[in-house]
């Protein structure tokens, strides 16, 4: 019995931009994907792995500078005992200026390249191991053609580094496949990239996404991190476990508060700090999102400013309402009552339209609110207190 | 409300001006100028404030500075109102200072109760009347030529018509919201025509970072472009170096190939060139030793090297001189000894008497006597003479028998040697010896011959000496000559008597006798003197040439007596020995053989003999065979000299060439080490590749100086080969070097251009600029989305309520109009814009107010206006309503109409008429009949 050991991991996207933040926000989170990059390098190199797969969108094609580049090829270079294996995903395709061919990568790094059709293979007979990537020559890839496929090799682990979408709706530009395509190759893991969350899909083989070892977003919250994987022979080939091995620097949280009858400004904030408390700045970076109906509209710019100076990435967002017994009070032949009366017909009018989705619906109803609230504002005050929601 | 007081401090045309206006009809009147603008105009100012600052956009002057008093002082007010609560109100206004003091009925300041507009300031007319300025300017405000308001009169219009539908607050109207809403997409977000806003902003930088991502884009393509090509380089670049590296091991095995044929030619030719210096050097050490003994030797006899050629020419001559002198000395000193013999002889035979001795004495005396005697005869004297200077035979006859002797000696030794030789050989050597005989026997016969002519003349000699001595001398008989002779004869006397002798004659015999004697004697003492002095002549110059002969002699170590050389030579650390073959072998002190001399000439064993006895060569110096012996062996030596000379000179050039060669042979030999040197330094890979060529090659198994001449062969066709191909790769290494050359230029080019090229962080940051910008731009667009969502419902709600409300204005405005008409127009239909339009009785359409007389459109407008009013005050206050020339046009008939109407409207509220005509002010006297006060603004004609 002979146990190999492994790290999956996926989806470093160095040198991608970050919006929002205070200053600098952006380089920081560059330098939280190195590091994340680097952690990677050392807890391979700690744990003596034999292998390392990186599959896919390990940079951004168009904007990666050249010393991550080189950053990246110095520290695979520390990996002297450890094969690794390079996918290209949608963000860093193996385009013909693709910086995967413009830098030297030291011998134990193995770039998987499609040959035509056929995907990048590569086996080496003394670790033991066949590896087969499909990955992206270019930005956008339809469904890949599974024929191609190499058959795996008996008695060796073999593995599948696949980049793309899984169980995408139809029309998906991104490698799309589906579990039962997957499982029907016959590999022994099938290590994915693409989605930043992670997840395993168990089974055999088992399909896994590492996701984004460090999160880059608020829609990717929770613990990111690298797959720790080993692989262990046995009577009928090699049985793998992953786990999660959290890496990342920060995490993106979001959280409701309810500012229904807060009186003032002052209210919000203190309502804000408190709900803020709990957070580790150096870690957290919290999407508070303000519901409820306040005695008066939250001013977000100023609130959002506060903040902002003792959070790397603070964002607000209101989704309050006005007071409901303010709107009953007014006559309903009167302007405002009219007024109210129409909006409220739109916005069953919107729920009630079967072309939109979700998210549209939601959009008009967003707007038809904030719609609302400034013309209430304008109508009782002759002007509009409602801010944008800018980043 | 009405107004109570109207107290203008100063205020245009009007200083300390009171008025005190009635609570219904008012007919103020004044003639042109007389101020009635400026009356309602202090009434508004008094209300809403007066706005300052620059002109207006007609170029008119600011109300402000319109109204500015005419004269100096107060630019001030005081106006009381009641409302139609009973609360009455004062307020003051002091525009130049732009304070104003609201009090109440109990004069408390009650300004701080009402809201303030920062442009308008405190609001409380808005409070008290229920309209603004606008409002207040299109619907109780009616100026003169201004009855049909412009547009945004009847939008304000429209809009507190909208207002009294909301029970709210006051402040709550929809051109207020609407102005906010459109004020909030302005200036928040943008309008498609506005440039600045912010969505404009965004709009315009998301362009620029639009172009600039481009560019960036562009330069991030160039890099990667760059990176690649230069990936591509240094991929060129590896594998020219692999390329070079195994052109260069190609050629380093060529190259060894070279260097074992050059290492094992070149080791070969060190051995030669070791072997060629080593044979140099022995050469060189044994020429170093003969120099050094030639150098001796040829030091020995440096004095050779002085000796001039006339001197060794002159040699044999002055040998065979020197052997003659000594013959000649020889034969001289037998004369002389035969001489002395003589002499002795005659000595002995010299009376004893010293007397006889002193000839001169006797002489004398007897000169004197034969003087004396002589005087007569002069035989004595010449006899006397004569036997004093006779001959003195004898010498030659001695020569003579000595020539005898010695020819009767040769003659018998010859013939004895010969003979004996002749018996003894009677060989080869028969006829040498009868020779030899004949010869000896001649040269006798010489010899006596001579020695016979001399004895003949010794002979004769002797005979004429003897009859001189016997001649007699003569005397004479003169005094003189007999005293002289007496003195002459006494010392003869006396002499004789010395000399016991007789007489005279017997004295001059004896004389004679003696005189021969001494003659004799002096004859021979002179021969012996002459044959001495000669003798020593001889012996002079036998001695200076003898000296000179010893001398070059002795130069050429020849001992000229009895000297053997070899006892000359021991001392100097030579010994000299006889070597086989006639050569003459010297040794060396501290040399273990002998050397022989090479050029030193062979030496006969006689003539040798005759060089190293010396007592045999002083036996035969004179022999002229010796001197021939020694001449030649002068000869030989100083030949042997300047050979040995000439020898030095050659062993000098010999040795300078030797040097030269081995100077030669010792760069070469350092040149071939520093080529072994070479090969040794570059031998690293060549020992390594030797020691597997070893394997393959026999021809290296053996070292260089054992490799047979075949292998060396081998090796030199192999190393011949390899250097062509050697050759031939240096050009494919040039290429490549050349090649490598190009692309290190171009990996630096490359690498530099890259360094140039701007930094990808600029490209993130843009990246996320657009991002938040688009972020906030389509922010904005919701938020835009939104305001206008908002405009469009609010603007369709209030226009739901205007349709409500247009009824009902037109319904109030139509019996006004009916009333001041007589019916002609009973219905007014206002738009939701108050676009009004009218229903004529005659006509089925419905058409525009614009499409109407001027006097009707004032008639329709006064009617909607007065509505407005109306609908005003539904939920407030009677409002007062001023009215400036609004007859001017009017019919009598529509006058007295309207007259009638607004008496009736004065009834519950305040009604201000402002007319400049008093014919109007007298028909309106006439008309309501006292139901009015009139307001004279000019003091010449107030009326009551």
């Amino acid at each position: 019995m002979k146990t190999v050991k492994f790290i999956h991991a996926a989806d470093f996207h160095l040198d991608a931009a970050f919006c929002g933040g205070r200053a600098g926000y952006g380089a920081i989170r560059r330098a939280d994907m190195r590091q994340a990059f680097q952690k990677t390098v050392s807890l391979a190199l700690a744990e003596e792995v034999d292998f390392l797969f990186l599959c896919g969108d390990l940079y951004e094609h168009s904007s990666v500078a050249r010393n991550t580049i080189a950053f990246v090829v110095r520290e695979l270079s520390r990996l002297t005992h450890t094969q690794v294996f390079l996918l290209s995903g949608n963000h860093d395709p193996l385009l013909k200026d693709a910086w995967y061919f413009s830098v030297p990568w030291p011998e134990h790094v193995h770039l998987l390249q499609s040959q035509g059709a056929l995907p990048g293979q590569i086996f080496l007979n003394e670790d033991n191991i066949f590896v087969v990537g499909v990955g992206f020559s270019a930005f956008t890839q339809g469904r890949p053609d599974f024929s191609t496929l190499p058959a795996p090799v008996p008695g060796t682990f073999n593995v599948l580094l696949y980049h793309g979408s899984l169980n995408a709706p139809e029309g998906d530009p991104h490698n799309a496949t589906t579990t039962e395509e997957l499982r029907s190759t016959g590999y022994d893991y099938v290590a994915m990239g693409h989605y930043h969350t992670p997840q395993i899909v168990p089974g055999n083989p088992i399909i896994a996404y590492a996701g984004s070892p460090e999160p880059l977003g608020f829609d990717e919250p929770g613990i990111h991190g690298v797959l720790m994987g080993e692989a262990e022979t046995g009577e009928k080939g090699y049985t793998v476990n992953v786990r999660l091995k959290p890496l990342a620097t920060r995490e993106y949280i979001e959280k409701t508060l309810d500012i229904t009858a807060l009186l003032d400004e002052d209210a919000v904030k203190v309502a804000i700090a408190a709900c803020l408390e709990t957070m580790d700045p150096n870690r957290y970076l919290p999407h508070i999102r303000l519901v409820g109906m306040p005695l008066e509209p939250p001013h977000m710019e100023p609130l959002t400013d506060y903040f902002l100076a003792d959070w790397l990435l603070f964002r607000l967002s209101d989704d309050t309402m006005p007071p409901v017994g303010w709107m009953e009070s007014l006559p309903p032949d009167s302007l405002t009552g009219v007024f109210l009366r129409m909006v409220s017909e739109e916005m069953k009018q919107v729920e009630n339209q079967p072309a939109l989705d979700d998210a549209a619906r939601q959009e008009a109803v967003q707007c038809l609110y904030q719609a609302r609230q400034m013309a209430l504002e304008a109508l009782a005050y002759g002007t509009v207190h409602f801010l944008p929601e800018l980043p | 409300m009405h107004l109570t007081k109207m107290d203008i401090k100063g205020f245009g045309c009007f200083q300390s001006r009171v008025f005190a206006p009635g609570s219904g009809l008012n007919i103020v009147y004044g003639e042109n100028e007389a101020g009635k603008s400026t009356l309602m105009g202090f009434v508004r100012a008094m209300l809403y404030g007066l706005r300052g600052g620059r002109r207006l956009k007609d170029g008119s002057l600011s109300p402000l500075k319109k109204y500015s008093p005419w004269h100096s002082g107060l630019y001030a007010g005081v106006l009381e109102y009641a409302l139609d609560n009973g609360e009455a109100y004062r307020i003051g206004r002091n525009f130049e200072k732009n304070h104003v003091h609201i009090q109440n009925q109990y004069a408390e300041d009650i300004g701080a109760t009402f809201s303030i507009d920062p442009e308008v300031g405190i609001l409380f007319a808005q409070a008290h009347l229920g309209v603004n300025e606008n409002a207040f300017m299109q619907t109780l405000y009616l100026m003169q030529q201004h009855q049909s308001p412009d547009e945004q009169g009847r939008r304000h219009l429209m809009d507190r018509l909208l207002q009294i539908q909301d029970a709210g607050s006051d402040e709550k109207t929809f051109l207020k919201a609407e102005e906010a809403l459109r004020k909030a997409l302005l200036e928040r977000v943008g309008s498609d025509r506005s440039t600045v806003r912010p969505i404009d902003k965004i709009a315009e930088r998301m362009k620029i970072l639009h172009i600039e991502k481009g560019e960036l884009l562009e330069d991030c393509a160039a890099t990667r472009a760059l990176a690649l090509q230069l990936q591509q380089t240094r991929n060129r670049l590896a594998e020219s170096r692999r390329e070079k590296n195994r052109l260069f091991q190609k050629r380093t095995l060529y190259g060894e190939q070279v260097a074992k044929y050059t290492f094992f030619t070149t080791s070969r030719k060190q051995k030669e060139t070791k072997n060629r210096l080593a044979q140099l050097a022995e050469n060189k050490a044994f020429l170093f030793r003969e120099k050094a003994v030639l150098a001796i030797s040829l030091a020995d006899r440096k004095v050779l090297s002085d000796i001039a050629p006339e001197d060794v020419a002159g040699l044999p001559f002055h040998m065979g001189r020197v052997r003659e002198l000594k013959r000649t000395l020889l034969t001289l000193q037998q004369e002389t000894d035969s001489h002395h013999a003589i002499l002795q002889d005659l000595k002995g035979r010299l009376p004893e008497n010293p007397l006889w001795q002193d000839s001169d004495k006797t002489d004398a005396v007897l000169q004197a006597f034969l003087l004396a005697k002589e005087k007569g005869n002069d035989s004595l004297e010449r006899g006397h003479i004569a036997a004093v200077t006779g001959n003195r035979p004898g010498a030659k006859g001695r020569i003579a028998l000595i020539v005898l002797g010695l020819a009767l000696l040769v003659l018998v030794s010859a013939q004895a040697l010969g003979l004996a030789t002749w018996i003894r050989t009677m060989g080869p050597f028969t006829f040498a010896a009868i020779v030899l005989n004949v010869l000896t026997g001649l040269v006798a016969f010489g010899f006596i011959s001579l020695a016979s002519f001399q004895m003949v003349q010794i002979f004769l000699s002797k005979r004429r000496q003897k009859s001189r001595e016997f001649q007699q001398p003569l005397l004479d008989t003169n005094p003189e000559l007999l005293k002289q002779w007496e003195s002459a004869r006494k010392n003869m006397a006396v002499l004789l008597s010395d000399l016991r002798m007789k007489d005279v004659q017997a004295f001059l015999q004896s004389k004679r006798a003696v005189d021969t004697l001494f003659r004799q004697v002096s004859d021979e003492e002179c021969s012996i003197a002459l044959l001495t002095e000669k003798s020593k002549q001889i012996q002079d110059e036998i001695q200076a040439l003898s000296k000179h002969l010893a001398d070059l002699l002795r130069r050429a170590d020849i001992v000229p007596f009895a000297e053997p050389v070899s006892n000359r030579s021991a001392e100097k650390g030579l010994k000299v020995s006889a070597g086989s073959g006639g050569t003459i072998a010297v040794e060396v002190a501290g040399q273990r053989s002998p050397q022989e001399l090479p050029g030193v000439a062979k030496v006969s064993k006689t003539e040798e003999q005759s060089m190293l006895t010396g007592s045999a060569a002083m036996a035969n110096f004179f022999d002229s065979s010796e001197d021939e012996a020694k001449a030649r062996l002068f000869q030989m030596r100083l030949d042997e000299y300047r050979e040995d000379v000439q020898v030095d000179k050659e062993m000098a050039e010999k040795l300078l060439h030797m040097e030269e060669e081995t100077t030669f042979f010792e760069k070469n030999l350092q040149e071939l080490s520093d080529s072994l040197l070479q090969s040794l330094s570059e031998a690293s890979p060549w020992q390594n590749s030797l020691s597997v060529a070893q394997e393959d090659n026999a021809v290296l198994d053996v070292g260089p100086e054992e490799m047979a001449d075949e292998s060396m062969e081998t090796l030199a066709r192999q190393a011949s080969e390899a250097r062509q191909q050697g050759l031939s790769l240096q050009k494919d290494i040039e290429g490549i070097e050349e090649q490598l050359s190009t692309l290190q230029t171009t990996e630096a080019t490359l690498m530099a251009r890259l360094e140039r090229m701007p930094s990808e962080e600029r490209l993130q940051q843009i990246v996320e600029e657009t991002d938040r910008l688009a972020t906030q731009k389509q922010a904005l667009e919701r938020y835009g989305e939104s305001l206008r969502t908002a405009q469009k419902i609010l603007e369709a709600a209030a226009k739901e309520i205007r349709q409500g409300l247009s009824p009902k204005l037109g319904e109030v405005a139509g019996n006004i109009l009916a009333s001041i008409t007589g019916g002609r127009y009973r219905k007014v239909v206002p738009g939701e814009t108050l676009q009004l339009s009218v229903e004529v009785v005659e006509r089925e359409t419905m058409p525009l107010v614009s499409e109407l007389s001027s006097g009707t459109r004032d008639q329709i407008w006064l009617s909607v206006r007065l509505a407005a009013v109306q609908l005003l005050e539904q939920n407030g206050e009677k409002l007062p309503v001023f009215l400036d020339e609004p007859f001017a046009q009017y019919d009598d008939k529509r006058l007295k109409n309207t007259m009638d109407w607004l008496a009736a409207f004065a009834q519950k509220r305040q009604v201000f008429l402002f007319t400049s005509r008093y014919h109007d002010v007298e028909m309106l006297q006439t008309h309501y009949n006292g139901q009015y006060t009139l307001i004279a603004l000019s003091e010449t004609n107030k009326a009551g």
